[in-house]
């Protein structure tokens, strides 16, 4: 069953096929294209048509009422093809397009992008976008052969174009794909057939606001400013068109190749520093995060899912746009709806798997035997990397930083130091309390926190946390970090210190102590940093401040504190207390 | 160098004399012209033929009139105008001296 249409060809009427209409349409179109206005070409035209009417008529009859493909294809043997009226043409035009005929465009239908069957390798992908752009495919299929090695780019780039390009089936389409091809000298021309419109629309307004019926014809005036105003925002939406779709392409392509690399690149996370440089594969940070490799492929290909489809979409967006190819591919919709549902379950279920581990929190507790130091003074210090000491003076930058190949983020002043290999993770700082002991003696309780799935896995990861304090003498130095065996994962582990400091006994914050010291009571509300570098002495609930003569902490205010004491360990010389 | 196009550019310079030659006998209508230049295989395709009608028309050395058609629409009948039989007249003695001078040429 076909679908047919009613014509009228020089005054006789044929009942028509659908596409033996688009096929006489777009012939007739061609002739006319071929001709100019001088040459009479509307009086060739109604010739032409009479001429195919009256073989039309010869085919149609009692039996066969409708005009088929076959007869059109008949008459247009007949009449020969557009190239062949080239040659009764003026001598002028015939170079043009003689030339035009060997670089096998045919004149007049605007071009339309198809897979050409005919001239294909794999699709046919290659040749019809290098038709549509009027170049050869050689280069095109050279193009797309390199990108292939750049994480499979030109792979999807074109398998999605492949999608997305129709091929071209009727002779109607392939006329069309080798239409006037898209280039600057077209657009050129198209621009100067505009402003050619576009004057004479000037010139008939004139003449109509001239005229004496002007009054009637205002309202015609008026259709024609809108109908021009139309096309003209019409061509600059066209152009804004074309470039945001170019960016949807370049940005897709750029956002799946940076997935496909952080997914499955080796050296993807790549942090770099003031010339230092560290860097590590996305799935290092997974070793440390997912229970198994398992579960972290799992998780992995859920976002890839989930973030792909949705810059393939985009990419697919934009070649749309790029080439006006209407409406969406049905299996395609359904195919991307159906892997970004997946992609979105596949994550919520790693998700869960992941969060399941965090699910019971477990402390372990144990109280560290101090030394008790002479002259009842402790002097506490951290003992860290010197590279992040070094600095120390200046303002850390915010954010993260790299020291000697560890990551060091620097959040509120402290530095919280990350480093991880196959074996073990070291995290830091911990928190520092200092509070009244109830004893004699200093004491101090290191408690560990961890999570797992059950409280016996969280308990587990927590007594396995190790973290090293080194006494000498009156000196407590204490680990900037604390280490977890990689195969324990990061399970929100971390480490509290506890300083019980008995009443009428003093302490002495070094500076390094700014990184782990951590909202410590006073009688002065003094800020934790404002703390370094003084003398505290415990209070009956908190810790008084020795040395801060000229400081005035009632008001709050920071005047210059007194030059410190040096605080070189072994080397220390205790200050000589007040009064 | 394409020897279809050299024969294309040979037959096109005779066209038009072939043309008026025909409308010289009679009257015909464009198919008619094209049934007696595809026996002579002066022409392959009909739809040369109408540009160049137009253009002898339009040249002043044609004209038509319409006669309805038993099959189809009316059909355009072409005659020559006396410009045209001026013409036609040129047009067969510089053949004929055309004709002389390239067999004199060729004659091995």
């Amino acid at each position: 069953m076909k679908k047919t249409l009613t014509i009228n060809l020089s005054g006789i009427v044929f009942h028509i096929d659908e596409d033996a209409y688009e096929k006489l349409g777009s012939y007739l179109n061609t002739i006319k294209k071929s001709f100019s206005d001088s040459d009479g070409r509307d009086e060739i035209m109604a010739d032409i048509e009479a001429r195919i009417a009256e073989m039309l008529q010869e085919k149609v009859g009692q039996n066969k009422q409708v005009v088929s493909i076959g007869d059109i294809d008949h008459v247009i043997n007949i009449m020969g093809k557009p190239e062949d009226f080239a040659g009764e043409t003026e001598p002028g035009q015939e170079q043009q397009k003689a030339k035009e005929q060997t670089s096998g465009y045919y004149n007049g239908r605007q071009r339309r992008i198809f897979r050409d069957p005919d001239e294909r390798m794999l699709g046919g992908v290659c040749t019809g976008v290098a038709s549509y752009f009027g170049f050869d495919p050689l280069w095109m299929r050279l193009g797309f052969a390199l990108s292939f090695f750049i994480f499979g780019t030109g792979l999807l780039l074109y398998i999605i174009l492949w999608i997305v390009i129709p091929v071209a089936k009727t002779t109607a389409d392939k006329l069309e794909m080798r239409g006037e091809p898209v280039n600057i000298d077209n657009i050129g021309k198209t621009i100067n057939e505009e402003t050619e419109h576009l004057k004479k629309k000037v010139n008939d307004l004139k003449n109509e606001f001239r005229s004496k019926e002007n009054r009637q014809r205002m309202s015609s005036a008026a259709e024609n400013i809108t109908g021009f105003l139309t096309q003209i925002f019409g061509t600059i939406f066209k152009i804004i068109g074309n470039f945001v779709a170019v960016l949807m392409i370049i940005i897709g392509t750029l956002l799946v190749v940076a997935l496909m690399a952080s997914l499955f690149g080796v050296n993807s996370v790549r942090i770099l520093e003031n010339g230092q440089e560290a860097s590590y594969s996305i799935r290092e940070f997974g070793n440390i995060l997912f229970n198994s490799v398992y579960q972290m492929d799992l998780a992995f290909l859920g976002i890839g899912l989930l973030l792909g489809v949705i810059f393939i979409r985009l990419i697919y967006g934009g070649f749309k746009i790029l080439f006006k190819i209407p409406h969406t591919n049905r299996i395609l919709r359904y195919t991307f709806t159906t892997l970004w549902i997946t992609g979105l379950l596949i994550s919520i279920y790693a998700g869960i798997l992941f969060v399941r581990d965090f699910n019971v929190k477990a402390k372990t507790t144990h109280n560290v035997s101090l030394q008790e130091p002479g002259a009842n003074i402790l002097y506490l210090k951290v003992k860290t990397d010197p590279a992040i000491e070094a600095d120390a003076d200046d303002e850390y930058e915010e954010g993260i930083n790299i020291h000697n190949k560890k990551m060091v983020i620097v959040n509120n002043h402290r530095c919280n130091l990350v480093t991880f290999d196959e074996k073990k993770i070291t995290l830091g700082p911990p928190d520092l309390n200092i509070i009244p002991g109830e004893t004699d003696s200093f004491e101090l309780i290191i408690t560990t926190n961890a999570r797992g799935e059950t409280k016996k896995d969280a308990m587990n990861r927590a007594k396995k946390i190790k973290y090293n304090i080194v006494q000498t003498d009156s000196v407590i130095e204490f680990d900037h970090t604390f280490e977890i065996a990689s195969e324990d994962k990061w399970r929100g582990q971390n480490v509290e210190l506890t300083l019980k400091v008995p009443k009428n006994k003093m302490i002495y914050l070094d500076k390094s102590m700014r990184h782990i010291i951590y909202d410590i009571k006073n009688a002065s509300n003094t800020l934790d940093e404002d703390m370094l570098k003084r003398r505290w002495v415990m209070g009956i609930n908190e810790l008084k401040c020795v040395d801060c003569e000229g400081l005035d902490v009632d008001k709050d205010e920071m005047g210059i504190p007194p030059p410190p004491p040096p605080a070189v360990p072994g080397e220390i010389t205790i200050p000589k207390s007040p009064k | 160098m394409n020897i279809e196009n050299t024969k294309a550019q040979m037959r096109k310079g005779v066209l038009e004399f072939c043309i008026l030659s025909i409308l010289s006998k009679g009257d015909h209508y464009p198919s008619e012209i094209i049934g007696k230049l595809k026996d002579s295989k002066l022409i392959v395709v009909e739809g040369t033929l109408y540009p160049l009608l137009t253009r002898l028309k339009n040249d002043g050395l044609l004209s038509y009139r319409w006669e309805e058609s038993s099959s189809g629409p009316p059909r355009k009948y072409y005659k020559l105008t006396p410009l045209g039989e001026q013409f036609l007249k040129e047009l067969d003695m510089t053949w004929n001296e055309l004709a002389d001078a390239v067999a004199k040429a060729t004659k091995k």
